[in-house]
């Protein structure tokens, strides 16, 4: 059974004059991997992802055609708060999200709310801290912590809901660069470590994702336009035409490419560039 | 220390207030007596301690714990602390915004009460479209912590009342009761106790 | 000319009212002409010495010297007509019914004539693109227009000095090509231009001296490739070196021979150009 499956999907926000923000969508969404979720600004990421859990179209309403599926309950039908249970949602600002007095009251929030008892609670509790590396800060109140810790903060009240896969949009944008590297490299983790199944990212910062990506998926206008293993899609004709923030080494290698000065793949990173340059 | 911090808090409330302390001296001297007046500034600033230790000592999670547990619905008590937590989260937009208008030339000009109404427009528009987005992202993210799943919600915190909260309660409804005799039979105060300031 | 520097700060500290120091004690100079990134980890103080620029902001300790004129004595409604920033978030000023509104209302205190108000709406107007968005209602433009208006009714103010607070964040491609023309386009109209920024591959490509700051202090002040090439430097505030300033390090560990101030696509493409035709010449007369 798929993670999470669109048939044939299609929203528009009501009170909106707007055209429908996603059209015709049919995705599968597997185990066991990263996927990059990637398009412009107004493409229809949000929406996507909103999809993903429910809150379209139970908390924004609208017109809705299709179904999504998300481990084979309908979100038509079952409620985000226990759709929560499999589909964990981290958003960009970690201020609209810590809510609690302290960190430990954070992550404990979710089981709370979903009727776990205490010695579960407080087992989870313990766990999550662990994983994401922040037992140091329990007590802390969240507006004590910076911008790195408090997304980690944020990502562990997610995860003590023990959710299959975790959606991320745009989790790192107001990090600074080396706070958002950690962050990644902390999904990634989570996903090795099996803590999770699958996680989505949205991360305008290709440069630092596209390395830890095993699938791209790309929207545009509200359309899916692509969606495969992450050398095949930079390597697609798609990727470099939708206006995205290409990474310097893809553009340079790009270029040469068009000046018939190389023939391979291009590079995700400096590392495989330099691995290019060595073979040659 | 964290007394100490407190106290420098709650001396600066107090301070900030001290313009109105001054005002209510000189009116009531006038009107009245200065014993008056004393008494008057005395009465705010217990009123306004209380007030201001209460809110620098209880922390909205707390408040809603022990709104909880006098059988406050959940979801009431829940947005009562919500509501508190975002008061500062607010008051920094609030600046922010003053900031960004302030960056293009906006003046808070003297004038008319009509003129400063409508100078504050370019204030609480932002204010008022950043809120509600703000409001939106926080239930979002509640939705998605599931929030409001089960009736039988648990809590990983609970605080009960003890043995001294026992004793302190029933020492405040003493000094309760007291001051009401001391209000109907105020003969059983001393006279020694009495004491007045005239000018 | 040039020897005088147009913003001069000089020992500045700045405590906030809660005992929190920002800033404690940074000097520096900003010349005309200039673009200057300053860059650091959130809470270094980067937003509290460019609120000082134009008076958001008073010095504890120290001097702010804007054109002259020591900030300290002077209101933020003067400064404001020197000063422009434009903030990260285009929410916290847009109020009006319409752009035009926008717009018109950034030009109410310069004493401007109402025929003059009306020429600089159009030109504004132009320049930005929004000339089809006139009527229309701020709050239903895109998240980029939105960012354009928002520079728009600093800009259309004149200021000499333009401060840009996290101008790339949440923009899109076509968005940061925008902001990196105008900023081009100011600096050689002889305008300044300072952006606080995280973003380092823009920094690279625009901003030719950024000031690093760390803690309430400045850290390293200089040439951007150089200082974003310091791995010490790097660690303490934050930051990670830009992709082709990685690169070149590498080539020049593998032996190659790589000119120093590698780092625009451009050079790299033009370096590598060469590389690989003298490797393709190489395995040519290599063979019998």
């Amino acid at each position: 059974m798929n993670l999470i499956k669109f048939e044939d999907f299609s929203f528009k926000y009501s009170g909106q004059a707007q055209d429908f923000v996603l059209k015709d969508i049919d995705l599968e969404i597997d185990q066991g991997k990263f996927i990059l979720l990637s398009g412009i600004t107004g493409s229809g990421k949000t929406s996507l992802v909103r999809a993903m859990n429910g809150l379209i179209p139970q908390f924004y309403h609208g017109e809705m055609i299709g179904n999504v599926f998300v481990k084979g309950k309908n979100t038509r039908e079952v409620p985000t708060s226990l759709l929560s249970k499999e589909v964990g949602l981290v958003f960009q600002n970690p201020e609209n999200q810590l809510l609690a007095m302290n960190v430990e009251r954070e992550i404990a929030f979710g089981p709370e709310n979903l009727g776990i008892e205490w010695n579960e609670i407080d087992s989870r509790i313990k766990e999550c801290l662990k994983v994401v590396n922040i037992e140091h800060l329990k007590k802390k109140a969240p507006f004590e912590l910076s911008g790195g810790e408090q997304q980690r903060v944020a990502i562990a009240s997610v995860l003590s809901l023990q959710p299959e896969l975790i959606i991320l949009d745009e989790p790192t944008s107001l990090l600074d660069p080396l706070g958002a590297i950690r962050i990644l490299l902390l999904l990634k983790d989570l996903l090795q470590e099996k803590k999770v199944s699958t996680i989505i990212v949205i991360e305008h910062r290709l440069d630092l994702v596209l390395p830890l990506s095993d699938e791209i998926i790309l929207i545009d206008k509200g359309r899916i336009i692509e969606q495969g293993k992450t050398h095949e899609v930079i390597n697609g004709d798609i990727f470099l035409n939708i206006g995205l923030n290409i990474p310097k080494c893809v553009s340079v290698f790009q270029t040469l490419k068009n000046d018939k000065l190389y023939q391979g793949k291009l590079p995700l990173s400096v590392q495989e560039s330099i691995e290019i340059i060595k073979m040659s | 220390m964290i007394l100490g911090k407190l106290f420098a808090q709650w001396l600066k409330s107090i301070k900030g207030m001290s313009f109105l302390f001054l005002l209510l001296i000189v009116f009531n001297t006038l009107f009245d007596s200065f014993s008056y007046s004393i008494s008057m500034i005395l009465r705010i600033i217990i009123m306004v301690s209380s007030f201001s230790m209460f809110f620098l000592t209880v922390h909205p999670d707390d408040l809603m714990l022990s709104l909880i547990s006098l059988k406050i619905p959940y979801n009431i008590a829940f947005s009562f602390a919500l509501s508190f937590r975002f008061v500062p989260t607010i008051a920094m937009e609030a600046q922010n915004i003053i900031d960004a208008q302030k960056s293009r030339g906006y003046e808070l000009e003297q004038g008319g009460l009509i003129s400063q109404a409508k100078n504050l427009i370019p204030l609480l528009i932002p204010l008022i479209v950043c809120s509600m987005k703000r409001a939106f992202h926080i239930a979002e993210s509640l939705d998605s912590r599931a929030f409001g799943s089960t009736k039988n919600r648990t809590f990983y915190y609970t605080i009960s009342y003890a043995k001294k909260d026992w004793i302190l309660t029933a020492i405040l409804i003493a000094f309760f009761i007291f001051g009401i005799i001391v209000k109907i039979f105020p003969n059983i105060i001393p006279a020694w106790f009495y004491f007045r300031l005239s000018i | 000319m040039t020897s005088i520097p147009q913003i001069v700060v000089n020992d500045l500290q700045y405590h906030y009212p809660d005992g929190t120091i920002a800033l404690k004690g940074v000097s520096l100079n900003i010349y005309r002409g200039e673009i200057v990134g300053i860059m650091g980890k959130n809470g270094a103080g980067k937003s509290t010495l460019i609120k000082t620029f134009n008076g958001l902001l008073k010095p504890t300790f120290g001097t702010v010297y804007v054109e002259n004129n020591n900030i300290s004595d002077t209101f933020t409604s003067y400064l404001s007509k020197k000063v422009g920033i434009v903030f990260q978030n285009p929410e916290l000023q847009l109020f009006a019914n319409t752009v035009e509104d926008e717009i018109k209302f950034s030009l109410k205190n310069l004493n401007l004539s109402k025929e003059a108000i009306d020429e600089k709406i159009s030109e504004t107007l132009k320049i930005f693109d929004l000339e089809k968005y006139r009527n229309r209602s701020p709050f239903n433009l895109s998240g980029g227009e939105k960012k354009r208006l928002a520079i728009a009714s600093i800009m259309c103010r004149d200021p000499e000095i333009i401060v840009f607070d996290e101008p790339t964040i949440g923009q899109d491609a076509s968005g940061i090509t925008f902001i990196k023309q105008i900023i081009k386009e100011n600096a050689t109209s002889g305008k300044t231009v300072v952006i606080v920024t995280h973003d380092i591959e823009f920094t690279i490509d625009v901003i030719p001296r950024i000031i690093l700051m760390a803690d309430g202090l400045v850290v390293a002040d200089g040439p951007t490739h150089k200082i974003l090439s310091h791995d010490t430097i790097l660690e303490m505030t934050s930051l990670t070196s830009p992709q082709l300033v990685k690169f070149s390090k590498s080539l020049t560990e593998l032996g190659e021979k790589v000119p120093e101030d590698i780092f625009l696509v451009k050079q790299m493409v033009q370096y590598l150009s060469e590389f690989f035709k003298n490797e393709s010449r190489k395995r040519k007369g290599g063979k019998p």
